[in-house]
């Protein structure tokens, strides 16, 4: 039922919300010239000179962005592959228990770090890993020597990947358990009748059940290669971890920022962004095709 | 079934101490803020206070700083939350209509996606900032992130699940959109504009970033953004770089006591909200990803 | 004793340093119209104003608009660490401050604004209105430090000399040397310093023995609880760039001695004659918590630690200290590290209308703060007092609207320390350079004299009058650098190499590795982007 007086309070509508990302996405969008410029801040966007591609050959070129591309995947791919291996290896298990207050306490305890922001957790995390921490403490008692993880590269990359995983594997359960629920209990009575042990049940009835689940979550995580998450690296790293922990985008804002490079460090968030954009278009598209999803 | 076997205490104790994991770093933060000083940096602090006190928050209130940006995030929070909802739930319901009532539709739709999926940088929005004269002001840690593209979706998608049929009837006695919207699909919508109000209040109350960028006098700084200041930790490097007094002084702020009770104490409100949340965010959660 | 500082108190009032200021003198030229200056500055958490005061109106401020008429804008000020960021920031959006200071150690920065074209030429400003002190001390530096800041013969910065005599010497305890029946003096090769180490430990078993810097116990200048005195016994110069006698340029940590070094050290660890705990001991002021409880029993600190351990005496009864230039080498010289010879620089906007303000505002601020102009140190004085009598101190570059720009005297450790002994102990004025050394000197008698109410003195008297007078004694011999600015690739590789290096230093002490494995490190330092940095370096140089 199209009607023209409906449209204009549509648009009217729209009009406020539209006009914030015009002015905050939109417009500096085209900031990304800058990329193709040796931008000099005197002279301006308009006055700079123009170079090409000479920053991204640069890029190419340079051993420390091979390295933090390096880092970037690494940190990345191990925490989308453990936040769905854990988050479902949780939401089964918990689906095991029978004791609803105590799978309540539970379930209220582990999504809770979903909600503390990382400045927080980074001092937390570094009183836990500090020469004088729990871990240490722990590891004492098994003879092992007290070590500085937080600025060792052999242990950053793993405290890294399991905190992220320790904040968000709970949270990350809930659709796996939402998908769990759903699940007929006729099958699993029929299943203990045929004489199905627990893990026979987890493994033929459980598992297949939530497959789709499990497959979309995958190929959404897909977009997010390339974002092994700035806040918490931001946050807990140090110069003397950087060969391990430093990703893209602490990268590029310590060039952009800290090192005034401001021409050489857009066109490294350029680059990722180009490169983010086609994975996540690819996802979707993905998701869309195989699992009937769409977000909008 | 009914029976309680090995297996099930086997995972009645997994689930046990995966709860009590979550806890460790908190509990252990608690302990330390309650703790001597000296304990504490010593390592001797684990789940419970050595020398008990309560030193490190009663220099907390004395010291005024850090109320100062807790009331800086409270206002950022309440900001935040009334714009980015507001506009929000205004932008949802035309965009919940199809492309055939509302021919602009699929464009917005676009360019709202577009602005997740890409971005200008750090520098070139810093610049806009500025140029629109928000440094330094509480704006501009609320409208450059004013528009949540994601939660809009998410309250759109609700919105289609709204039967057109009660709107056709509000149309039909001359309602225009603007009443149906208040009349109609805000009433309904209720808990899922609770949900993103959630959301959107800890993600403002936890950023930091925006804070660091555009904000240039203390008495101005958020919280996050305060507490991430104190917790930034000394290299050598850094301090190669400070003068004695420089780094006397730093080091005398940045002890683990004191940092644990202001993580502690900025923890608080989203602790206070969190059982609002733990109520809403399942629904919301399967709202937004999965919607089949 | 009390007699005569009250006698030499009279004295020094009578004589004070102090000329009056003609008007209309070069350099201190009144605006008719109101100049404002914006600026930034590093926050300084301690700094307390009296009520009413801010950064942008303070005794300072007022005095500066009263004389010349010029007011300040500080239009932001965030954490030292973040002060390049947020200046970044400024950059790109072409909004400068009218003046901002800059560390030696930010001199890419430096080189960055300098190649934009940001900066304002200072040479016709400095020339015509630095007043005699900021010519004086500039000279007592005979220019060194105007060369990294000078571009095509014009001067675009003003920087301060980093003045020198801040090497780590050793404290001791006096009340525990009276104990075991040894004199400071008797301290002084490295085997004396065993000595006292174990028959301190041997009486007193509580106490931890030599405190350590808990991650650099091998660091460069003027870090506190670094060893690097013994290392210099044995002719290495830990993370300095020096020039070896055949031009080339090396790494002072590659040295042959650090091995040595590390033997000692390693050595005493084991024997229990090292804070066990040493590496523990990061952040949150640990390692100064054990030297003022009176845990350690010696440490190595530079002479501005007598500062740090004024609660010394209140945690141990009769604890006192000595600090001794120990440990001396083989031809009995104590040899110490000279540092960079630039330290901060005053940069200014080409925007900046009246650079020539810049430089008179500096000229106002020292004759405030060093008292050539009486009334106006008593102004300071008075608002000083009004608050805790420290904290001007602390944070008087804070105050300044120029920052932390701090002009003195190449020597004034040393001088001014003979000065202080001089007027103490000689009741003779004439090493003091300015009215303010003058009241601190006596401040200083008065607490040796051990009158009522002085005793916040304690500190500038252990630093002051007990650690300063000997930094130049006769056997200090001094290690140039033979380069101290950042090179391109510096950023990038020395935070790598010096966590290498760090890292088996203390594997070293701690007795992880053998002293052997730091041939291995040498290697991997040169393999690692060392040779880069020398090679660098010595492009600069042009050698």
């Amino acid at each position: 039922m199209r009607s023209v007086k409906n449209e204009i309070y549509y648009n009217a509508m729209m009009v406020i919300g539209v006009g914030f990302l015009l002015v905050f996405s939109i417009v500096p969008m085209f900031g990304v010239i800058i990329a193709f410029q040796d931008f000099v801040p005197a002279r301006g966007m308009l006055g700079s000179a123009w170079v090409g591609l000479k920053h991204f050959n640069r890029m190419f070129a340079l051993a420390e962005v091979r390295n933090v591309i390096r880092n970037t995947l690494v940190i990345a791919l191990s925490k989308i592959i453990l936040n769905i291996i854990v988050p479902v290896s949780f939401a089964v298990l918990l689906n095991e228990l029978k004791i609803i207050p105590v799978k309540r306490v539970v379930q209220t305890v582990v999504y809770l770090p979903h909600f503390l922001s990382w400045v927080i957790l980074g001092i937390m995390f570094t009183n836990i890993f500090s020469y004088t921490g729990i871990v240490n403490q722990v590891l004492g008692l098994f003879g092992v020597p007290p070590q500085m993880y937080m600025i060792s590269n052999g242990a950053f990359r793993g405290i890294i990947i399991g905190t992220d995983v320790w904040k968000t594997f709970g949270y990350g359960a809930i659709i796996y358990l939402a998908a769990i629920t759903n699940i007929d209990p006729n099958v699993y009575e029929a299943a203990a009748i045929d004489g199905a042990g627990r893990w026979q049940r987890i493994w033929y009835v459980t598992l297949p059940s939530i497959q789709s689940t499990i497959v979309l979550m995958s190929t959404l995580a897909l977009g997010s290669v390339l974002n092994a998450g700035f806040d918490q690296i931001f946050t807990m790293y140090s110069p003397l971890v950087y060969a391990t922990g430093d990703i893209i985008d602490t990268y590029v804002y310590r060039m952009g920022i800290t090192k005034m490079q401001y021409s050489f460090s857009t066109a490294v968030g350029l680059f990722k962004s180009a490169i983010s954009f086609i994975l996540i278009t690819l996802s979707y598209t993905l998701a869309n095709k195989f699992a009937d999803y769409t977000i909008f | 079934m009914n029976k309680f076997r090995m297996s099930d205490y086997v995972i009645l104790a997994a689930l046990l101490l995966i709860g009590f994991v979550c806890l460790v770093p908190i509990l252990n933060a608690i302990a330390i803020s309650l703790s001597d000083k000296t304990a504490a940096a010593m390592g001797e602090v684990v789940f419970l206070p050595k020398k008990f006190n309560t030193a490190a928050y009663d220099e907390i209130v004395k010291e005024g700083r850090f109320f100062r940006a807790f009331g800086v995030s409270i206002r950022r929070v309440l900001l935040g939350v009334s714009i980015g909802v507001g506009l929000s739930v205004m932008m949802a319901y035309p965009l919940s209509k199809s492309p055939r009532v509302f021919r602009m539709r699929n464009v917005y739709m676009w360019l709202m996606v577009f602005t997740m999926l890409f971005n200008g940088g750090l520098i070139p929005t810093y610049l806009v900032v500025k140029n629109l004269g928000l440094i330094n002001t509480i704006w501009s840690l609320v409208l450059p992130g004013a528009v949540s593209v994601y939660n809009t979706i998410i309250l759109m998608n609700f919105n289609k699940g709204i039967p057109a049929s009660l709107e056709e009837s509000a149309l039909i006695d001359g309602a225009n959109p603007l009443q149906i919207l208040g009349a109609i699909y805000i009433p309904l919508a209720k808990a899922s504009i609770a949900t993103i109000a959630l959301f959107t209040m800890v993600h403002h109350w936890n950023e930091f970033f925006l804070g660091k960028i555009y904000i240039n006098t203390l008495d101005q700084q958020p919280l996050q953004t305060y507490i991430q200041g104190l917790s930034v930790t000394l290299t050598t490097q850094q301090m190669a770089n400070m003068t004695p007094e420089e780094i006397i002084r730093k080091l005398a702020v940045s002890n683990v006591t004191f940092n644990s009770a202001k993580a502690i104490v900025s923890m608080v409100p989203v602790i206070i909200v969190y059982p609002f949340l733990q109520r809403f965010f399942v629904t919301g959660l399967v709202m937004g990803a999965v919607k089949e | 004793m009390k007699n005569r500082i009250s006698i030499l108190l009279a004295l020094a009032m009578l004589l004070s340093l102090a000329a009056p200021v003609v008007a209309e003198e070069p350099g201190y030229q009144r605006y008719d119209e109101t100049v404002v200056l914006t600026t930034v500055k590093r926050t300084d958490p301690n700094a307390q104003f009296p009520e009413g005061d801010s950064l942008d109106n303070n005794v300072m401020t007022r005095y500066i608009k009263d004389k010349i008429n010029v007011e300040t804008k500080t239009v932001w000020e965030v954490d030292g660490t973040e002060f390049i960021n947020k200046l970044s920031l400024d950059i790109v959006a072409g909004t400068l401050p009218d003046m901002f200071s800059l560390n030696n150690d930010d001199y890419l920065v430096y080189r960055q604004l300098l190649d934009n074209g940001l900066l304002a030429d200072l040479t016709d400003a400095y020339e015509d209105n630095a007043n005699w002190y900021l010519r004086d001390t500039a000279a007592s530096f005979e220019g060194r430090h105007f060369a990294p800041y000078t571009d095509n013969g014009r001067l675009m910065g003003i920087p301060t000399g980093r003045y020198g005599y801040e090497h780590n010497q050793l404290w001791l305890r006096t009340d525990i040397l009276d104990a075991i029946g040894m004199k400071a003096e008797e301290v002084q090769t490295i085997a004396d310093i065993e000595a006292y180490l174990t028959k301190a430990k041997e009486a007193f078993p509580d106490t931890v023995g030599l405190a350590l810097h808990a991650t650099d116990p091998l660091a460069n200048y003027s870090v506190a609880y670094s060893a690097d005195p013994i290392a210099h016994v044995f002719g290495a110069t830990p993370h300095y760039w020096l020039e070896q006698e055949d031009g080339s340029i090396t790494y002072g940590s590659l040295h042959p001695g650090m091995k040595d070094t590390l033997a000692v050290l390693a050595d005493w660890y084991a024997k229990g004659l090292i804070d066990k705990e040493f590496p523990t001991r990061v952040g949150g002021g640990l390692t100064q918590a054990v030297t003022t409880s009176g845990q350690a029993t010696a440490w190595f600190a530079p002479w501005w630690y007598g500062w740090s351990i004024v609660d010394l005496p209140k945690n141990v009864e009769g604890a006192d200290v000595a600090v001794v230039n120990a440990p001396v080498n083989e031809a009995g010289e104590f040899v110490a590290p000279w540092p960079s010879p630039a330290g901060e620089v005053l940069l200014v906007s080409k925007d900046c209308e009246h650079p020539e303000a810049v430089v008179r505002v500096m000229n106002l601020e020292y004759d405030m703060h060093r008292g050539f102009d009486e009334e106006a140190a008593t102004l300071y004085d008075e608002s000083r007092n009004q608050n805790n009598p420290t904290y001007l101190d602390i944070s008087w570059g804070y105050l300044f609207p120029t920052s932390g720009v701090n002009m003195e005297y190449s020597n004034v450790v040393p001088t001014f320390s003979h000065g202080i002994h001089a007027l103490v102990d000689r009741g003779s004025q004439e090493g003091l350079a300015t009215p303010s050394e003058v009241t601190e000197a006596i401040n200083i008698g008065r607490f040796i004299a051990g009158e009522e109410g002085y005793d916040q003195y304690r500190g500038s008297y252990y630093s002051r009058y007990v650690a300063g007078e000997i930094t130049d004694a006769e056997n200090v011999k001094f290690v140039y650098p033979a380069y101290s600015q950042t090179t391109e690739s510096m950023a990038d590789i020395v935070p790598s190499l010096l966590t290498l290096e760090q890292q088996i230093v203390l594997q070293i002490i701690l007795g992880q590795k053998s002293v052997d494995d730091y041939d291995a490190y040498v290697e991997q330092w040169y393999a690692e982007g060392g040779q880069v940095l020398l090679d660098e370096i010595s492009a600069l140089l042009g050698k």
